[in-house]
């Protein structure tokens, strides 16, 4: 049972702010009434330890995540979301510490997918990575609190990230499988499409790929070379698992031209590469001079299967990528899920 | 004035205090670790203490180690590190 204070209702932000408890925005005050609520959408026993949570290495309890999730304004249908984040960015492949403690500006970005992303209004359309979804900028929100109040991610605390960025505060999506060409992310991933999932990835803000001439594949694949073929990302030096999020318009123009995510897999893999004489020049040259392969081009990726791609957005001509920490972070999906294991067909089924 | 009572949503920890390990006395014969983050100036910053350290007179056996900033020490580099009676870490950044 965790413990409690009493506040004056009028000062709450500001003693929480004080005592280094919020993201700096103001919060849903977490009273027991609130936080039992929340604790009715999941069917773990609230002090269940999930693990503990670097680098504070906090303890993670069901009724924590809750607490934290309270604050940041979640509805309590929203919760089997938030705790599949969790869980994803616990397992070790994920190396929440580095994510955490890095001075890179990566936060764990949340993908859900499958019937419960779409049953709590999770945007995968217009503004999907911006503002005015209560279930991504709240699902977003909780796992930044939990970050910080349960992992101890304070800004330049544990947190060195030299200059945070945005995402840091809520970074969550769906991906748009209603308008999508392609198997959703979850499936390529192992999961049945009835099932719903949660993919964490160590990200970057997006980048833009702005192209709005191309009628064929070719253009829209020049324009995101010319995009992720630079200087700048840890991908350029350190390889890892970057996500292209396909705006529907140019996700439709490849799949017309035949272009599985596979085959978009292959060209980055083979054609988004620096030149060894750029890469020598700045960035981390010299710090990890194995990672350059033996050829004269270094892709951003090991291998075509580490590039993550899905649909996000409503019209338009834009997509974006996200670049991440590097390869020593991986993308984790977690099936959302009861207790014992099974799919958590809809989040009806808690309450 | 009206008060509420709210849930504190920090969460525990079982990390207890680890005090420092004992102070090695003096260097001379030693086996020492000089342990490199691979970040740029690490390597450089540890040769050149180890210099200083050895014209001060300070023998001691050189055990050169890297490590990859980005993720914890591999097992095989503890082990390594585990043979030395001291180790001394270079955090570039």
């Amino acid at each position: 049972m965790s413990d409690s204070i009493h506040l004056d209702v009028d000062t709450v932000d500001d003693e929480f702010e004080a005592r280094g408890w919020s993201d700096g925005l103001p919060v849903v005050a977490p009273t027991r009434a609130r936080v039992d609520a929340m604790l009715r959408c999941c069917d773990r026993a609230p002090d269940l330890e999930l693990g503990t949570m670097p680098p504070r290495h906090g303890i993670v309890t069901p009724e924590i995540l809750a607490i934290n999730a309270v604050m940041a304004g979640c509805r309590p249908e929203y919760f089997p979301v938030v705790l599949a984040a969790v869980e994803a960015m616990l397992e070790p492949a994920f190396n929440l510490f580095a994510v955490q403690a890095t001075t890179h500006p990566c936060a764990p970005c949340v993908i859900v997918n499958g019937p419960i992303a779409r049953e709590l209004g999770i945007n995968a359309r217009y503004g999907a990575f911006g503002p005015g979804a209560r279930a991504n900028a709240t699902i977003g929100r909780a796992v930044r609190l939990i970050l910080l109040n349960v992992g101890g991610a304070a800004a330049g605390v544990l947190d060195r990230s030299t200059q945070g960025q945005p995402a840091k505060y809520a970074f969550c999506i769906a991906e748009n499988e209603a308008e999508s060409p392609w198997p959703a992310l979850h499936v390529e991933r192992g999961f049945d499409s009835g099932h719903s999932t949660v993919t964490v990835t160590g990200a970057e803000g997006p980048h833009n790929l702005n192209d709005h001439v191309s009628d064929r594949a070719d253009g829209i694949l020049a324009t995101l070379k010319g995009a992720m073929s630079d200087m700048g990302s840890n991908n350029a030096y350190l390889y890892g698992q970057p996500t292209i999020a396909f705006g529907p318009e140019h996700a439709a123009i490849l799949a017309a031209d035949g272009y599985s995510k596979d085959d978009i897999r292959r060209y980055v893999f083979d054609e988004v590469r620096l030149p060894r004489a750029l890469w020598q020049r700045g960035g981390m040259a010299g710090m990890f001079p194995d990672l350059f392969p033996d050829e004269d081009m270094k892709p951003i990726i090991k291998c075509a299967e580490d590039l993550l791609v899905v649909v996000v957005g409503g019209f338009g001509r834009h997509s974006c990528w996200l670049p991440t920490f590097g390869d020593t972070t991986r993308a984790v999906t977690r099936l959302i899920a009861r207790a014992d294991g099974s799919a958590l067909l809809s989040v009806r089924e808690l309450l | 004035m009206t008060t509420v009572e709210v849930l504190i949503p920090v969460a525990a920890t079982r990390i207890k205090e680890r005090p420092l390990a004992p102070r090695l006395t003096s260097l001379v014969g030693k086996r020492i670790a000089w342990l490199d983050n691979m970040k740029a100036n690490a390597g450089e910053l540890l040769r050149n203490v180890a210099e200083v350290l050895r014209t001060r007179g300070h023998g001691f056996e050189m055990v050169i180690a890297a490590k990859n900033a980005t993720a914890a020490a591999p097992d095989a580099v503890m082990a390594h590190l585990k043979t030395c009676d001291a180790v001394v870490l270079a955090i570039s950044d």
